[in-house]
């Protein structure tokens, strides 16, 4: 057989096209010069894809060092969509208390209430992320006030401060709605939080609809809460979708 | 967000071994990746992204390997199944994955052939293999590539790199191919 002949067949076996691969094999066990090519063959192939894969992998990682070089050119203020997972104990011992509160309380009236305590079971304040950039400046005290108050789990004091606000900005409204939920105030956070869950403009809509739903859910308004949820479930991109699917499965 | 109709065009042209168009598959579909990584995945900026460039490779060679034949789900679905896989992996490298059911259930990326990402993880040669391509050099290095990775017919590979007929070409890949096993020979 003719080396260029030889080679096809090993190359067809190597890409699985070989008709009759077992009886390939058997020659190949007979044949310790063709067991040889086959070794040497495999492991050219290796040597093309690892350095053609290298090579698309740095045309990639170019693309995204442009993009990268894009972000860093400074801008304007900037709400991190990032949430970040640390909580201070204030957070975890005031929501603990809560649930506690209320399982307490619904224990005696189960039927009508079971919601209220699974929303709040599911309810996790989220975390600050507006403060460090919106503080400084006279005119930005009381912003701060609202916003150690948040922080710090006192959610009468942050809605208090909140409220007083002259010109609140969306993020102000979203952790005045934060404040609202927290103490279990769910018609006046569901109205709040589904207002801005309409405002694609707003970073955290995603999230508002989903705390929307919470704060429904909290009002015993099922069947609505689900809807919400099933709609956020829909998207797989979702901000919220992960907090999304569980709670519906708890539903 | 494309549709798998939409995306059939892109689909195509990749099959075709249109190989630059893996920079159209990125750029349109890093930003959510990469955000949805970062908030689903507790994944680093960096590492959504590296594993998102992986996802695109591995999704362009499962086509123009003809593993992947025809779409079944949106383009998108593909890299979002595979660059999850690959976030959790390196979660799990990195302790940081919770516990999670990914393995489970139906998946778009059990489609394709992870044998292709996993192969050179912990190849003891690589760099040897690597060497052994930059040594054979032009025209060598494309043809081979062309042929094998990018599985361009031998007709396209002749005019790509300017030889006068398929047969010429075919004989050269012989030689550059007999060339490479030598250099990677044990």
């Amino acid at each position: 057989m003719k080396p260029e002949d030889q080679q096809d067949r090993i190359d067809a076996y190597l890409n699985g096209q070989l008709a009759d691969p077992e009886s390939f094999e058997r020659e190949m066990e007979a044949n310790p010069q063709l067991q040889t090519e086959m070794e040497a063959t495999r492991m050219a192939l290796d040597a093309i894809h690892i350095s053609e894969t290298a090579r698309l992998k740095h045309r990639l990682q170019e693309l995204e060092a442009g993009l990268r070089g894009n972000q860093d050119q400074p801008q304007a203020k900037v709400v991190s969509i990032n949430r970040r997972r640390g909580k201070s104990w204030y957070s975890y011992v005031a929501a603990a208390a809560a649930i506690l509160l209320l399982a307490g309380y619904f224990i005696l009236r189960p039927a009508a209430q079971n919601d209220a305590v699974l929303a709040m079971a599911a309810y996790e304040p989220y975390d600050n992320i507006a403060f460090s950039i919106t503080k400084g400046g006279s005119d930005e005290v009381d912003r701060a006030d609202a916003y150690i108050a948040y922080e710090r789990a006192d959610y009468p004091a942050a809605e208090a401060a909140f409220q007083a606000l002259s010109n609140p900005s969306l993020p102000d409204r979203f952790y005045l709605a934060q404040s609202l939920l927290a103490q279990q105030k769910f018609a006046e956070s569901a109205t709040l939080f589904e207002e801005l869950s309409t405002m694609d403009d707003f970073n955290l809509h995603e999230e508002s609809e989903y705390y929307a739903a919470l704060a429904r859910l909290g009002m015993g308004e099922r069947q609505r809460a689900v809807s919400s949820l099933e709609r956020i479930t829909s998207d797989a991109n979702h901000a919220s979708y992960a907090e999304a699917t569980e709670l519906l499965e708890q539903l | 967000m494309q549709t798998q109709l939409e995306d059939t065009p892109l689909f195509e042209a990749i099959k075709r071994g249109e190989h630059h168009r893996i920079d159209q598959l990125y750029l349109q579909h890093r930003d959510a990746f990469v955000t949805y990584a970062q908030r689903q995945l507790y994944a680093t900026e960096a590492d959504a992204a590296d594993c998102f460039q992986d996802a695109v490779i591995a999704f362009y060679k499962n086509i123009v390997s003809g593993r992947l034949t025809e779409l079944t789900c949106s383009i998108r679905t593909y890299l979002f199944s595979v660059g999850k896989r690959l976030v959790y992996r390196r979660n799990q490298k990195r302790q940081r994955e919770r516990p999670t059911d990914h393995e489970e259930g139906i998946n778009p990326a059990d489609e394709l052939d992870w044998s292709l990402i996993d192969r050179f993880e912990h190849a003891h040669q690589r760099e040897i293999l690597q060497a052994a391509m930059d040594k054979i050099g032009s025209p060598c290095r494309e043809i081979l590539t062309l042929y094998y990775y990018h599985h361009y017919p031998i007709e396209s590979i002749a005019e790509s790199v300017d030889l006068p007929s398929a047969g010429a070409t075919r004989i050269k890949k012989m030689r550059c191919l007999k060339e490479l096993k030598k250099l990677v020979k044990p």
